[in-house]
């Protein structure tokens, strides 16, 4: 693989990585205003 | 080779960090993302009056109204629906309620699940407040009123009767898992004010805290900012997302209409919220729940049915409602 095509792929990859961990992020922000409060803590991880 | 490395190892840590968060929120995040349905919390087709299967407390009543009568349309708060929706079924003439099922959504919330033209409406606190308020429903059970709804109501010219009929426990909670047992209203207060931030401080495990709130204008937020004075975070901190959560709701609401085991009520003050100690007074936050009506509803049955909710007969079946009555 030439650097000029590592280069552009490793971008793509960055990008659409970052993408979809911002729109992961979005969602989180508006579901979590919204959710209910009881299954919130009724779905905590405990050791 | 170590581009391909590089290349497959930035795409292993998206995914890392998208399944973490995956696992630690996403996952947690309840199926109700809108305004209306976090609002309609319950199922209410299990409450529906002349329903064989509903679980609803069929006390009998000396008061039935008849068919053909001007029949008070009654609407109310989720916690509150066993109690409104038993007051039908003993009450009320059969063929009164017409459920029309449906999906709830911030487009269709008024009256999506019952007819017009139904003796019982399911629109909850904030929106079947302002449908007391606007005249299409003429008793309405909740909480006390907050005072934006009063002033609210106020404005419009519209004067509330405001007649308790039972009591309450106002309680708080956190997963079954959180070796916490109990706290003191001031650890609660310091918590939701944001001087205690980790679960240590209260004798818990080295975690921090996530102070859960809910919606404005909710009966149980209503009671909050009663409880914190009004001086409380307005918001869900962000980071403290990955911590343990604290909420808070109703007694009955918590334990027996939702009824989820995964997370337990907390003793307040070393007073656990059993129905017990709601009636003996020693639970310190203990709270009345209320009928409201417009002073001038026209409607002879409603001060009639209020009457009722008030007689050794109304509190009788609110009690098997599983709430408390009002002490002698």
């Amino acid at each position: 693989m030439s650097d000029r095509a590592f280069i552009r792929l490793m971008i793509i990859v960055i990008l659409l990585g970052m993408l979809a961990t911002i729109a992961h992020c979005i969602y989180i922000c508006f579901a979590y205003q919204n959710s209910s409060i009881i299954q919130f803590i009724a779905r905590e991880l405990w050791p | 080779m170590k581009k391909m490395i590089a290349i497959l190892g930035t795409i292993f840590l998206f995914v890392t960090v998208n399944v973490f968060l995956y696992l630690t929120i996403t996952c947690r995040l309840a199926n109700n993302f809108s305004g209306t349905n976090q609002l309609k919390m319950i199922d209410v087709a299990k409450f529906l009056p002349f329903e064989e299967a509903s679980e609803l407390a069929r006390t009998g009543s000396s008061l039935k109204f008849q068919s053909g009568e001007d029949l008070p349309v009654l609407d109310g708060a989720a916690a509150l629906v066993p109690v409104y929706a038993s007051v039908i079924e003993n009450c009320y003439p059969a063929g009164t309620v017409t459920y029309e099922g449906g999906v709830f959504s911030d487009d269709n919330y008024y009256g999506e699940n019952f007819a017009p033209d139904s003796v019982m409406q399911y629109q909850n606190t904030v929106r079947g407040f302002n449908a007391l308020v606007d005249g299409s429903v003429d008793l309405f059970f909740t909480a006390h009123p907050s005072k934006e709804q009063m002033q609210s109501a106020k404005e419009k010219g519209v004067e509330l009767e405001i007649v308790p009929i039972g009591m309450e426990a106002f309680v708080f909670f956190v997963n079954k898992d959180n070796p916490v047992d109990g706290l003191t209203t001031e650890q609660i207060r310091s918590i939701y004010r944001g001087e205690i931030t980790n679960w240590k401080e209260v004798g818990g495990v080295s975690k921090m805290i996530n102070p859960l709130t809910r919606v404005k204008g909710s009966g149980s937020q209503t009671m909050m900012d009663k409880f914190m004075e009004d001086d409380m975070l307005t918001s869900r901190r962000l980071l403290s997302v990955f911590g343990a959560g604290i909420g808070y709701s109703f007694r009955y609401y918590l334990s027996g209409m939702v009824a989820d085991d995964n997370v337990k009520m907390l003793a307040v003050d070393g007073i656990y919220p059993s129905a017990e100690n709601v009636r003996n007074g020693s639970y310190p936050i203990s709270t009345k729940f209320y009928v409201v009506y417009r002073k001038d509803n026209q409607k002879g049955n409603v001060t009639r049915l209020v009457e009722w909710l008030l007689s050794e007969e109304g509190q009788t079946m609110i009690e098997a409602c599983g709430y408390v009555g009002l002490s002698d």
